[in-house]
């Protein structure tokens, strides 16, 4: 054995030792303890992981995970359901009914392009209204947030307005609507209101035209402005007056 | 640990919720959708555990659980490229313990998705040591030189991350609040 190859299955040893009796691991182990310079590189490896190990032990779980789990395994097992999955019957179920429902809404109604965005916007308001779970991550400027999802190839090319572009942001999220993926970013307006931004890919929503001009109205309590480009369809929501919102349009 | 044949859904939970989130963590890089994979995976537990024989595999059956469960939400995804498996260089920067100690929990996942998305489930893995390289195999479905050779991989990206940030330290002085953060630590 090389000590190359040492090295190769060395690197799969964990810091705590827990592979000290694998016979794979021996032959490997007995050459770094003959040879200095694999004895050197293996106790610096050995180091590094236990360190990288111990920062990921320490990354925080959300404190509230344990008991959702619980509680909805109660929830499941109260309502006679801890054999057969009928959650996931129930799920599938509810899924077929909601096709159904869109495929019939589809061929019969054909909704115009102002009840199409009535409804998506209606939706999404709904969306924000329940939304809990904290955000994805937490950045002070829209370039942040910009950078952080561009990384990770999601939506980033926002066509907002500049004074929109320089309020400062608390983060964004990543949401799941109906199986379409929607971009939230949260803005801490320098008036001292919250305001969210709401981006879906324009190819998910078929069917969707830039309106002749722009949709300020006000729905469940979020006052919301919307508007197309080429890519994307935006909602933006606040708590404040139309007026409040219009500045940053 | 109590027996595995003796253990409640809770105890099993409270076992193994933890290195489960981090695991799902690194390879979202998303708190809201790690945790939805977490209960998720327990959900699966709670319906279809009772079919596991052998009660020793919990652990290795909710990892396998949740990795699955990750590739089923990125299918319509990129798939993921073909790598080789044979020895890598093992020539790469060697990067001091002292310095990778700068970094805290929250900057280590996120260097983590910085790396190649094939290396993140074996490296992750790796470093929670709740598992062997062979249980790792398992797990992710792929050959043991495979996860051999992408954690060593994996390995030298996570140190070329943590080296990038020395040398922006070094370039740039503790201007930007990663670096002062970094230098705090």
């Amino acid at each position: 054995m090389t000590n190359e190859e040492a090295k190769f299955i060395l690197s799969a040893y964990r810091p705590n030792g827990s592979d000290a009796s694998d016979p794979a691991m021996a032959e490997a182990l007995q050459q770094a303890a003959r040879d200095p310079e694999l004895e050197a590189w293996f106790r610096n490896e050995r180091a590094f992981d236990s360190v990288i190990s111990q920062k990921l032990s320490d990354v925080k779980v959300p404190v509230e995970l344990k008991s959702t789990i619980l509680v909805g395994h109660k929830m499941m097992a109260g309502t006679g359901r801890a054999g057969f999955p009928w959650s996931a019957f129930a799920k599938w179920a509810a899924i077929f009914i909601v096709l159904v429902g869109i495929t019939s809404l589809v061929l019969f109604q054909r909704p115009s392009d102002g009840h199409l965005m009535a409804a998506y916007r209606s939706e999404l308001v709904g969306l924000l209204a329940k939304k809990s779970s904290p955000l994805d991550y937490h950045g002070r400027s829209l370039s942040d947030v910009q950078g952080w999802l561009s990384k990770r190839e999601l939506r980033s090319d926002f066509a907002v307005s500049d004074a929109l572009s320089e309020q400062a942001t608390m983060g964004c999220q990543i949401l799941d609507w109906n199986g379409t993926q929607v971009t939230l970013v949260c803005f801490d307006t320098s008036d001292g209101q919250l305001a969210h931004l709401l981006v879906v890919d324009r190819d998910d929503l078929p069917g969707i035209v830039e309106p002749k001009e722009l949709s300020l109205t006000v729905e469940k309590g979020w006052t919301t402005a919307s508007w197309v480009t080429e890519d994307n369809v935006y909602l933006l929501a606040g708590k404040g007056d139309r007026p409040e919102l219009r500045n940053y349009l | 640990m109590p027996d595995p044949k003796e253990q409640s859904f809770e105890e099993i939970v409270g076992n193994f919720y933890e290195p489960l989130y981090r695991f799902a963590l690194s390879l979202t890089q998303r708190p809201a959708e790690a945790g939805d994979l977490v209960q998720e995976t327990f959900f699966l537990w709670a319906s279809k555990g009772h079919q596991l024989r052998d009660k020793t595999k919990v652990k290795s059956w909710l990892f396998t659980t949740l990795h699955r469960e990750f590739l089923g939400s990125r299918r319509r995804q990129t798939r993921f490229p073909h790598y080789e498996v044979g020895l890598v260089e093992h020539a790469l920067p060697k990067i001091e313990p002292k310095l990778a100690n700068k970094i805290d929990g929250s900057e280590l996942v996120e260097m983590i998705g910085d790396i190649d998305e094939v290396y993140r489930g074996p490296l992750t893995l790796f470093y929670l040591q709740e598992h062997s390289y062979q249980e790792i195999a398992e797990i992710l479905k792929i050959p043991i030189g495979t996860v051999m050779s992408r954690l060593s991989r994996g390995k030298a990206q996570l140190r070329q991350r943590i080296e990038g940030v020395e040398k922006k330290i070094g370039s740039t002085g503790n201007s930007s609040s990663k670096i002062v953060k970094l230098g705090q630590v």
